[in-house]
């Protein structure tokens, strides 16, 4: 009698334990043997434009279809196919371990790989309150980023083709802050990833908040900057928070190549619901290596770096972590620095992120009209309007060679942080490239066995800000340490260099003048 | 004291006008060394607490219990070392306080056949448990979902037989209720062990405590025929835990 119930309960944990068992897996084939490809059928004129434009050929065998004879035979030992990548030749598959093992044992299948989910929109909170708004954060968000030079030339991302990847986008389709997009049937597709259908003006408004962020336009204020360009929405998540699946991720980017898309923005990330900091690597989780493949077809993929920053976790996530992904970290406007939620780089392999940052709290478009909101996903597709522009300032540059330019435009260039990267990209560097010779702001001062860094006394102003950047790279290239001042004496910082071991760089940063001092203890 | 005073101030005045303001600064390296403490780590601690119920009926006859009432309670120090991501051992220092309910019944002879208005007994332990975790899904830093196995032994700090009564005339104390704590209940034994089961995603956890040993002493189950012998307390404690982390 005393065992029979340890017995049942035993039993019972048991069941449980099997329900828990049941899980989701990339299985991938080893190859794409007898499909059959049409690449003027399957993709967009644009999409074709733009692989002729890149020299990539249009018979990539990353597009080839699946083999169908390799699916159907998945099918028969796996609960369900949910969906299938060509970029990865894989198939998305619901298996219980018993199945799973059977599939590995499958001549065609190359690798399973466990899927991961749990995203994470890159947004703080909403004040949805439409009638209190900050106006100076409204003109900042954009003017910070020289908008009005871009203006200036009629720069406004014509003729580039932007995707999103969001939770949803209500209000869109009859919302007056998107009108000049709809009147001009600017908004080429939409597709909703995670019901398998085309509507996706519904849903969660992080996504309307973040189409505004690019091309809003409300009571003439623009609310972004590429106000031209055409748009492809892909609802890729289900709620507003965590829950969603890499895999619709990865369906949405080949969509997005297919239907020729020059640009993603995407503000989500995945962290430790799902992944250890050391995954972050740009090499480890299945988005990142997407966000790459996405960039060697020339699409250029600006990714939100996350609001870890004042968490556990701190650091970016992925697919942030892609070293084609402009990473986009977000600053305060009040304080003009970097804002606490922002993550913070670098990868775990210690590459430099976020690359980039622009306002982190922005006044965006909702269901109700404007409102303030924070967040990287929002300081994402500030910088994605930006991308547009400058690309259409130069549309003879490649993707990789406009990340190269976007960094170089920013204002804090050469110098870096893994709070801020390069600082927030400039309009005016696109069309002024003469460097002109920047008298300096401050000067370097050995003093015994300390680093002296001696502001002019000129420029030190009694009312704004000072900040000084200073930082300590190692000779690998890797930051130390970094910090960032706020200055009210010429004698701004003391380094002492006897704690300094090996070679080291340090380099500051102080009104637009970066310099740096070489340390060499070999 | 004038002079103090203003050279205090003079002091005060250009210590803040030449301060720096430190707004932002990171150490990288220290900052990127590899955590081995957390949740999905080598390493982790968190305390929690439990709440729970019998769920259980007493063994032989003449105690029957008031179950909604009959709970127990406890706090616990849970250590676990991650082994792999699906597999961690661990062990958890606790004290729990369980809580007998005894239904008043025309056959009640435990711990005698005197009917109360209210009358439960309550046995405090101090517990030792050590568990092995079997961990479904894939995850990062994160306890997630997970099914453990365990065996404890718990030492009886104290344990306490309470009634209380309701007269219908006062007593010699011009009382009308009574509460009577017996403590020292030699019909206990001091120690006794089980096996647990637990399923939890997260914090939140549902576990199944089971006393394999008895409570009552061997002497009170087993007395002379013309005695009526004890019957063994409920051994099975439904409960719900909150990990602390």
């Amino acid at each position: 009698m005393k065992y029979k119930k340890l017995l049942i309960i035993l039993f019972s944990v048991l069941y449980i334990t099997n329900l828990f068992s049941q899980d989701k897996y990339w299985v991938c084939f080893t190859d794409k043997k007898d499909s059959k490809f049409n690449p003027f059928t399957y993709f967009d004129v644009k999409a074709i434009e733009r692989r002729i434009k890149n020299n990539i050929s249009l018979y990539d065998s990353t597009d080839f279809p699946l083999n169908n004879n390799y699916i159907s035979k998945v099918s028969e030992v796996s609960e369900e196919i949910t969906s299938e990548t060509r970029w990865f030749n894989a198939v998305a598959v619901w298996a219980y371990p018993d199945q799973i093992e059977k599939i590995k044992q499958l001549s065609f299948v190359k690798q399973v790989i466990p899927i991961y989910y749990q995203s994470v929109l890159a947004e703080i909170k909403t004040k949805d309150n439409p009638k209190k708004y900050d106006e100076t954060i409204l003109s900042g968000q954009t003017e910070r980023m020289e908008m009005s030079i871009f203006e200036k030339h009629n720069i406004t991302g014509k003729g580039l083709r932007i995707a999103i990847f969001d939770g949803g986008f209500p209000t869109v389709d009859v919302n007056p802050a998107f009108e000049h997009i709809r009147k001009e049937k600017r908004i080429i597709k939409t597709y909703d990833f995670t019901k398998k259908k085309e509507f996706v003006y519904s849903y969660v408004s992080h996504g309307t908040n973040v189409l505004s962020c690019i091309a809003g336009i409300i009571d003439g204020k623009k609310i972004g900057m590429a106000v031209d360009a055409e748009f492809l929405l892909a609802r890729t998540e289900i709620v507003r928070e965590p829950f969603s699946e890499e895999e619709n991720w990865l369906a949405a980017v080949e969509w997005a190549d297919k239907n020729g898309a020059d640009v993603i923005n995407s503000s989500l990330g995945y962290t430790h619901q799902r992944y250890f900091y050391r995954d972050m690597d740009g090499k480890t989780c299945f988005v990142t290596r997407a966000a790459n493949l996405a960039a060697a077809k020339g699409i250029f993929v600006v990714n939100a770096a996350g609001n870890e920053g004042s968490g556990k976790w701190k650091f970016i996530g992925a697919p942030a972590d892609a070293d084609s992904a402009l990473s986009i970290g977000g600053i305060n406007p009040a304080t003009d620095y970097h804002t606490s939620f922002s993550s913070y780089g670098p990868t775990f392999d210690k590459r430099m992120k976020p690359n980039v940052c622009a306002y982190g709290h922005v006044v965006a478009a909702g269901k109700n009209g404007l409102h303030e909101t924070q967040g990287t996903s929002f300081a994402s597709p500030l910088v994605a309007g930006f991308v547009a522009c400058a690309w259409q300032t130069n549309r003879s540059l490649n993707n990789m060679e406009l990340f190269n330019e976007i960094q170089k435009s920013a204002d804090l260039y050469p110098y870096y942080d893994y709070a801020h990267g390069f600082g927030v990209p400039q309009a005016s560097f696109f069309f002024d490239k003469e460097k002109k010779e920047l008298e300096p702001s401050f000067s370097f001062v050995e003093e015994e066995n300390n680093l002296i860094i001696m502001i002019n006394k000129d420029m030190i102003d009694s009312t704004g800000n000072n900040y000084l950047f200073y930082h300590i790279e190692n000779e690998e290239g890797i930051l130390d340490y970094y910090t960032l001042i706020d200055v009210y004496q010429e004698r701004a910082a003391i380094i002492s260099l006897s704690d300094l071991k090996g070679n080291k760089t340090i380099r500051a940063h102080y009104k637009k003048y970066t310099a740096e001092f070489e340390l060499s203890k070999n | 004291m004038k002079k103090l005073l203003a050279v205090l101030i003079v002091a005060l005045f250009s210590s803040t006008l030449f301060s720096q303001v430190v707004l932002l600064e990171e150490d990288v390296a220290g900052d990127t060394i590899p955590e081995t403490f957390g949740p999905n780590l080598k390493n982790y601690r968190h305390l929690y607490f439990e709440y729970g119920f019998l769920a259980d009926k007493p063994e032989g006859t003449g105690l029957e219990m008031l179950y909604g009432h009959s709970h127990n309670f406890g706090i616990g120090l849970r250590y676990k070392y991650r082994m792999t991501n699906f597999l961690a051992l661990g062990w958890d220092i606790h004290i729990t306080e369980w809580t007998y309910r005894i239904k008043q019944t025309d056959d009640k002879v435990f711990p005698n056949n005197i009917k109360h208005k209210k009358e439960k007994l309550t046995v405090n332990n101090l517990g030792l448990e050590f568990y092995t975790r079997l961990n479904f899904g894939k995850r990062g830093n994160h306890i997630g979902n997970f099914v453990d196995f365990a065996a404890f032994g718990n030492y009886i700090t104290g344990a306490s037989h309470y009634t209380l009564d309701v007269l219908d005339t006062v007593n010699v104390n011009n009382a009308g209720r009574v509460h009577t704590t017996n403590k020292d209940l030699i019909y206990l034994e001091n120690i006794n062990y089980g096996v647990k089961f637990r399923i939890g995603i997260n914090r939140y956890i549902i576990s199944a405590s089971y006393r394999l040993s008895d409570l009552i002493k061997d002497n009170f189950v087993d007395l002379p025929e013309a005695i009526v012998p004890y019957p063994e307390l409920p051994r099975l404690f439904i409960a719900f835990q909150i990990g602390i982390h």
